[in-house]
């Protein structure tokens, strides 16, 4: 606990200085402090801290226990990768850019992100919260410099990332909430900016920072809006006794958790800012976005479950339906993208989905007291946070070293890479196939113990409305997954296999050697955590008996259960790697002398890269069989002449989610803004008259009606 | 002599009741609407055999014959008719798609056996028994009103829903309200007769018997 | 090493053994039916043979995972037969949870013969493996729900105590869900392993192919082990559906620490005889299937998916209403 405190200061102290000094300090601190912490979920230790502080913050209580060791371990392990690579990265950007800042920033969203986890109470948390969420905005758009003078992210900005002064960054949401809207609202609609055009390689699909980080900056904010309530509801509630702690508070707490947490993972209908951060945000700070600053999402709703208890049945349902929708909607809409980090993007939605399928099932095994249930659920998705972190931040270093060498992440200009870069392939190889959820790598491990957790559910609620609802889960879980290994499958195949489909690739080349540690290091852990599933077991049993409560011989039972079956998970894992081997063995040998030659393809001889299949036409049939739920817009050119000249069909999937949220929301703001500008005049005079009348209001407000 | 089959007859037969309902759903050709409709009635002719616990005396099985007759043969047999004289034109196609109306049948299904859990044990206990089969035969059978564009399917759907009427009224067969389903039956039989030359005029006049033509009638 | 455990491995030595039979027996019913005398019913075993003893071609453009995907396609056949019970035997490898990893085997072979496919740089293995991520991508919650749904039904979460011994009484007394899961389990055979309606396995046209295509460009040895692979998938998938066809009757055939009951031993093998006329009588099925239908419309067969999902699902509804 102390040590974290230290981490952080040494942050602050490296931050200003050069780059490269940041990764030796931050490098081997966050490492260490990730044993340090993996240590402390072993040993199930629990610690707390009372730092007093003079007035405007009041006493600062931190507090570790099994629960926020679980999510400091990636959290601290990101960071470590992360700054493992950012000088490689950074010295890829753009020259005229402050590293300065940049390591600034990016030392202060790791630091929040660690301290968020361990503040103890909530307006600390709150003020941790909005100094991690405000970080990203400043990495995605340094390097944007015309976007920083841009009206609305202009003058508070620094205040609020001013965190360093202490002071309180939520005062900052205040203003800056009204004001960004209409900025998104003039320039959002941007026709063709969020779609995604399949099979033409021509077109500018790739994101620019700007937009990317003022649509992280409202969406951060308005899940921050909602946080705000939550905590202001809990904060009264607690304050005024049982009488004003009413069934309707808590829902309303547990709702508004729900938007501002599954705002900052990514849910489903408020994803929307995710596919635009993600691609514009740089390898290391995608890394740690997406692999840590999700789990913020995740922890903050563990954490309100805690502390709500987990009594309103509705709230399992609600988790599994929001869980499921993400889930689903996720994945569909990474399987029809052509960009790569818009997949990863969006897969990571859909993995956020089954982390809350899986809480769901959790609560719901609890409500019917199945502890064996809760149990597998539970562990499912905490092995499942982990899991996700490390494959999707393997997947984005990987990603991010295709698009420093080739310029490019569409899958329609790509292909053919295995060959010229090897090793970043294996490693997207190793990552697709891990969160695709093949066996025997980790995602897989988390996915058993899920699948199990739902069927043993409805084995243990049989007969009751709960087993319909554990099977449904089931089954989308299921299909979840079997779209998953479509949409990896074709973004690791069509990437990254066959001919490159664009130019000759020459000149690709592999990243620097600190990417390639940091992606080899990943891609083993990804094995490994598959593998050990028994010590995976073990590790997060701590924070599990503290998630779900330990309720003696139903517990221990469920306990043994698991712990007898993960081993022989293992054996069966290793012999199946066993066979493997032989197999291949027997294969090599059988081949003789293998021989290379022309891909025969029932020769036919002429075949070239363009007439592969492309990124659009391979996900066409999947495309058209769910057109309904993923609405996209399909181009197919009207052929007129007897002899038509070029022409190109395709199809794009829109962000319907996003779209809507601007027709809905922004739209009437920007609106209502552009009606008050008759307002503002200008004149001093005017501006007092306003004054003088706000003032008489208030007075006779006060005054006359409220008494 | 007791012989005792080794599943439960009224169960199995509420199984394939509800699958065909399901097949119904997703069946796209009228030949096989009209086979499953005929099997359904006859299923339905001997359903009060089958559900009747008061013993099988020579006026049910009387009954129940003319039921089957009626349900499994006459008015397939009308709608067969109706389908010959029909154009040989391609069905348009339904407002919802044949997977997501089984889908939703699916749905419609798990709706009604929750609803008959929900219900707890009615004073009939046999009615527990054929209220989910019957619900969801009713739902399938609106269903199939609903989503199909085309007369000839609507009124299938008409027919399936009529069974699911006539399935949860099966519990109460008594030779009172025995009678009452007769007269019923006779009603629906001479609705087919109406709806039959309906078709076959209309089939005339636009050529097509798609049930958007007769909203052009409206004014 | 105990009596289940020897027997099971004996079973397992036998389906890998026998496993190429399967596609023989099919072809076998195919021509009769359609009055023809047919190919030899050890035709596979001679292609194999043959296969072997050629060299193996590898595309100019292709990479390690081109010649992955033969030896990951034997790796889970071998691998879902340990898992997968041989009747009242059991499995040889069986734990909670292993419905998932016979489910996540076939993945990985999946996973590596689309990406063989893509990787020749061809358009019309490409077809194929878009294809086959598309339907599999349905089947697989399908099959991963039917072998669950049997195994949660009875309290237990492994398939060989899901499926290899059910109880007779229990089979006839809900004789609706065990048909109906069989139903979802026989159309995910049919889909899973290209057979028709889903896919012609005999067909010369590429544009209609799925499974076939895919390995247009696998050669000698690379070829033999696919073919084997694939008739292990089969066989796997006989095996599962004829646990589910085949219940067991009287009580268990092994104690606790799997020893043989006393007097049970003419029970055993009276019910792996059972089990394996089963495997044989599902293989028959799949021939006649094959001889009365036509091959699907590429878009209608994801119907086929839809209409295991409603069996299934049909199931899962009649478990939940005895229960």
């Amino acid at each position: 606990m102390l040590l974290a405190g230290a981490v952080y200061s040494l942050f602050r102290v490296r931050s200003a200085e050069d780059a490269a000094g940041i990764r030796l300090i931050t490098a081997p601190a966050s490492l260490f402090a990730c044993c340090v912490a993996c240590a402390a979920l072993w040993t199930g230790a629990r610690e707390s801290l009372a730092l007093p502080l003079p007035l405007p913050l009041g006493e600062c209580r931190f507090a570790l226990d099994p629960l926020r060791s679980a999510f400091l371990i990636p959290t601290f392990l990101l960071a470590a990768v992360a700054s493992l690579v950012l000088p490689g990265r950074l010295s890829a950007m753009d020259e005229g850019m402050d590293y300065g800042r940049h390591g600034f920033f990016f030392c202060l969203l790791a630091a929040g992100m660690v301290l968020v986890i361990q503040a103890a109470d909530g307006p600390l948390f709150l003020i941790l919260w909005e100094i991690m969420s405000l970080a990203p905005f400043f990495l995605l758009v340094h390097n944007d410099r015309r976007d920083k003078e841009l009206p609305g992210t202009g003058p508070e900005q620094p205040d609020g990332a001013g965190g360093r002064h202490g002071v309180p960054a939520v005062v900052s949401v205040v203003p800056v909430v009204p004001a960004v809207p209409v900025v998104k609202g003039t320039t959002a609609l941007n026709p063709g900016r969020h779609g995604d055009i399949g099979g033409e390689p021509g077109s500018p699909a790739a994101s620019d920072a700007g937009f990317a980080g003022r649509i992280y900056l409202i969406a951060a904010h308005l899940g921050a809006l909602f946080l705000l309530l939550a905590f202001a509801c809990w904060e009264t509630g607690a304050a005024g006794g049982p009488e004003v702690w009413t069934p309707a508070r808590t829902r309303l707490i547990f709702f508004a958790a729900l938007i501002g947490f599954g705002a900052k993972c990514g849910l489903f209908p408020l994803h929307v800012w995710m596919p635009e951060a993600h691609t514009a945000a740089p390898g290391h700070v995608a890394v740690l976005m997406s692999g840590a600053m999700l789990n913020m999402g995740v922890y903050g709703l563990v954490t309100t479950l805690r502390l709500l208890g987990p009594g309103d049945p509705l709230f399992a349902y609600v988790f599994m339906g929001a869980g499921a929708l993400s889930g689903l909607f996720g994945i569909l809409a990474a399987a029809a993208q052509s960009d790569m980090k818009r997949v990863l993007a969006y897969s990571s939605a859909e993995n956020m989905g089954i982390i809350l399928i899986a809480l769901g099932a959790c609560l719901l095994a609890l409500q019917h007291d199945a502890q064996q249930a809760a149990l597998l659920a539970a562990a499912g998705a905490l092995l499942h946070v982990w899991n996700h972190s490390l494959c999707k931040s393997l997947l984005f270093l990987t990603a991010n070293a295709v698009k420093e060498s080739l310029h490019t992440t569409l899958i329609p200009r790509l292909g053919g890479l295995q060959k010229r870069l090897p090793f970043t392939g294996a490693c997207f190889a190793a990552g697709s196939a891990a969160i695709a959820g093949l066996p025997p790598l980790n995602c897989f491990l988390s996915e058993l113990l899920i699948y199990l957790g739902l069927a043993s559910g409805a084995y243990a609620t049989r007969g009751t409305e709960a087993a319909l609802v554990f099977m449904a889960a089931f089954f989308v879980l299921g299909s979840i997954s079997g779209m998953s290994l479509f949409t990896f499958t074709r973004l690791y195949g069509l990437t990254f296999l066959g001919l490159p489909r664009s130019g000759d690739g020459a000149h690709a080349r592999e990243p620097d050697a600190a990417l390639r540690a940091a992606s080899a290091f990943l891609a083993l852990l990804c094995v490994a955590a598959g593998l050990a599933a028994p010590l995976m077991f073990r590790l997060v049993r701590p924070a599990l008996l503290f998630f779900t409560g330990n309720n003696a011989p139903q517990t221990a039972d469920a306990l043994a259960f698991i712990e007898e079956l993960l081993p022989r998970y293992t054996c069966a894992a290793l012999s199946a790697l066993a066979v493997f081997a032989l197999v291949r063995l027997a294969n090599v040998r059988a081949g003789r002398a293998p021989r290379e030659c022309g891909t025969w393809a029932c020769a036919y001889p002429y075949g070239n890269a363009r007439m592969q299949y492309s990124a659009a036409s391979f996900a066409l049939g999947l495309v058209l069989f769910l057109k309904p739920l993923l609405r996209p817009r399909i181009s197919v050119p009207a052929i007129r002449a007897l002899f038509p000249g070029a022409a190109e069909a395709g199809f794009s999937a829109p962000d319907r989610p996003t779209e809507l949220w601007i027709k809905a929301l922004f739209l009437p703001v920007a609106y209502a803004a552009n009606k008050a500008k008759a307002l503002q005049h200008g004149l001093l005079n005017i501006y007092i008259l306003y004054i003088l009348i706000a003032l008489t209001a208030a007075l006779v407000w006060a005054l006359g009606i409220s008494s | 002599m007791t012989f005792s089959l080794p599943f439960d007859p009224l169960y199995t037969a509420l199984s394939i009741v509800v699958m065909s309902d399901l097949a119904l759903l997703g069946a796209e050709r009228p030949r096989l609407c009209i086979r499953l409709i005929a099997m359904q009635g006859l299923l339905m002719g001997l359903m009060p055999l089958a559900a009747g616990k008061s013993g099988v005396n020579l006026y049910v099985l009387g009954v129940c014959a003319v039921f089957a007759v009626i349900k499994g043969m006459v008015l397939p047999w009308l709608l067969r008719r109706t389908l010959h004289r029909l154009p040989p034109l391609a069905a348009p196609a339904p407002y919802v798609g044949h997977a997501a109306c089984v889908v939703l049948g699916i749905f419609g299904l798990t709706l009604s056996i929750w609803l008959g859990r929900r219900m707890g044990i009615a004073a009939n206990p046999l009615f527990s028994e054929v209220f989910p089969a019957g619900m969801a035969t009713m739902i399938a059978g609106i269903l199939l009103m609903v989503t199909r564009r085309e007369i000839l399917s609507q009124m299938f759907g008409y027919l399936v829903m009529e069974n699911g009427i006539f399935l949860l009224g099966s519990p109460m067969a008594e030779q009172s309200s025995l009678w009452l389903e007769l007269t019923v039956l006779l009603d629906i039989l001479g609705a087919a007769f109406v709806m039959g030359i309906a078709v076959h005029h209309m089939s005339r006049a636009f050529d097509a018997v798609d049930a958007d033509h007769i909203a052009s009638l409206r004014d | 090493m105990s009596a289940r455990l020897l027997c099971a491995f004996a079973a397992f030595g036998f389906s890998l053994l026998f496993a190429p039979l399967a596609p023989g027996i099919i072809n076998r019913v195919k021509a009769v039916i359609a009055g023809r005398q047919g190919r030899p019913l050890l035709l596979l075993y001679y292609d194999l043979r043959r296969l072997l003893r050629k060299e193996a071609l590898y595309p100019r453009c292709s990479t390690f995972f081109f010649r992955l995907a033969p030896a990951a396609g034997v790796c889970a056949g071998v691998t879902a037969l340990l898992l997968v019970p041989f009747g009242p035997l059991g499995s040889c490898a069986g734990f909670s949870g292993d419905f998932v990893l016979v489910a996540g085997v076939f993945a990985v072979a999946r996973f590596t013969l689309m990406t063989a496919a893509v990787d020749t740089g061809s358009a019309f293995e490409g077809m194929g493996a878009a294809r086959e991520a598309f339907f599999s991508s349905l089947a697989e919650p399908v099959l991963l729900f039917c072998l669950a749904v049997l195994c949660f039904r009875a309290g237990v979460y492994s398939l060989a105590a899901g499926m290899g011994s059910i109880p007779a009484a229990a089979w006839f007394n809900d004789a609706t869900f065990y048909l109906t899961t069989g139903a979802a389990l026989f159309l995910v055979l049919l889909q899973e392993n290209c057979r028709l309606p889903a896919d012609d396995p005999d067909t010369h046209l590429e544009l209609t192919m799925i499974h076939e295509v895919m390995i247009l460009d696998h050669s000698g040895p690379d070829l033999a082990f696919l073919e084997y692979a694939s008739a292990l998938k089969l066989w796997t998938f006989c095996l599962l559906t004829a646990d589910m066809f085949v219940p067991l009757a009287g009580g268990p055939l092994f104690d606790a620490q799997g020893a043989l009951l006393p007097g049970a031993g003419g029970r055993a093998a009276c019910s792996v005889a059972l089990t394996f006329a089963g495997a044989v009588a599902v293989a028959v099925l799949v021939g006649l299937v094959e001889s009365v239908t036509a091959r699907f419309r590429m878009e209608r067969v994801p119907q086929i998916c839809a209409l295991a999902g409603g069996f299934i699902c049909l199931a899962a509804l009649a478990y939940w209403r005895t229960s």
